[in-house]
């Protein structure tokens, strides 16, 4: 019996990386684009975003207490509203350029 | 012919998306349980399907798919789970948001 294809493909792939050969540079060369950048941005706010809600979940599964407690400690700190600001606008960012650019992806 | 669920896939993915973005004016005119558990299932979903894209662009080999799969499962699972317990014990998502941005 002849080989199937994917015995085949195996055979290739297991020849390819023994050889050890350098993979050429491709993202370092390419010059970038817009388009480019927009599109790895909107994946990286969607995996950023992603592990934050991930992270904001199993916290809540965790920690003893409530989230008005912990608002409380956080606003006991006293931080400027500078500080305050800049914070909700990091967070606001992904968030927003995301959305709107999911919103382009759709329509 | 072939199988139709990829195309299924897709199109699942856009409707979910529609949903979510929808569910944003909804939690900031009416917020409240049925908002924030429709909120905790359409983030969980979408965030699922697009993480299980990342994974197959750049995750190679039998195993290595397999591994990075079922670990997604775990961690969306949990997340489901742990929104599911902020909107059931705590103040849920909306109030949540509200609160945090009247710091």
């Amino acid at each position: 019996m002849a080989t199937t294809a994917r015995e085949e493909m195996r055979r290739f792939w297991e020849r390819n990386e023994r050889s050890g050969r350098p993979l050429s540079p491709h993202v370092s060369i390419y010059k970038w684009s817009l388009p480019m950048a927009m599109s790895i941005s909107h994946r990286g706010t969607g995996v950023a975003l992603s592990l934050g809600v991930s992270l904001f979940s199993v916290a809540a599964l965790l920690l003893p207490e409530s989230f008005p407690h912990y608002l409380a400690q956080v606003r006991a700190l006293g931080l400027g509203p500078a500080l305050l600001c800049s914070a909700k606008f990091l967070l606001a960012l992904p968030f927003c350029y995301h959305g709107w650019n999911g919103v382009r992806h759709l329509v | 012919g072939g199988s139709k669920a990829a195309s299924l896939h897709w199109t699942g993915e856009r409707a979910v998306s529609v949903l979510l973005l929808g569910l944003l004016p909804a939690a900031y005119l009416c917020p409240g349980p049925a908002v924030d558990y429709s909120l905790a299932a359409a983030l969980t979903l979408h965030g699922h399907w697009g993480l299980g894209q990342v994974i197959t662009d750049y995750v190679h080999g039998d195993v290595p798919i397999k591994v990075a799969n079922t670990g997604l499962y775990v961690l969306s699972a949990l997340t489901f789970a742990g929104l599911c317990h902020f909107n059931y014990h705590d103040v849920g998502i909306c109030k949540a948001v509200a609160m945090l941005w009247s710091l």
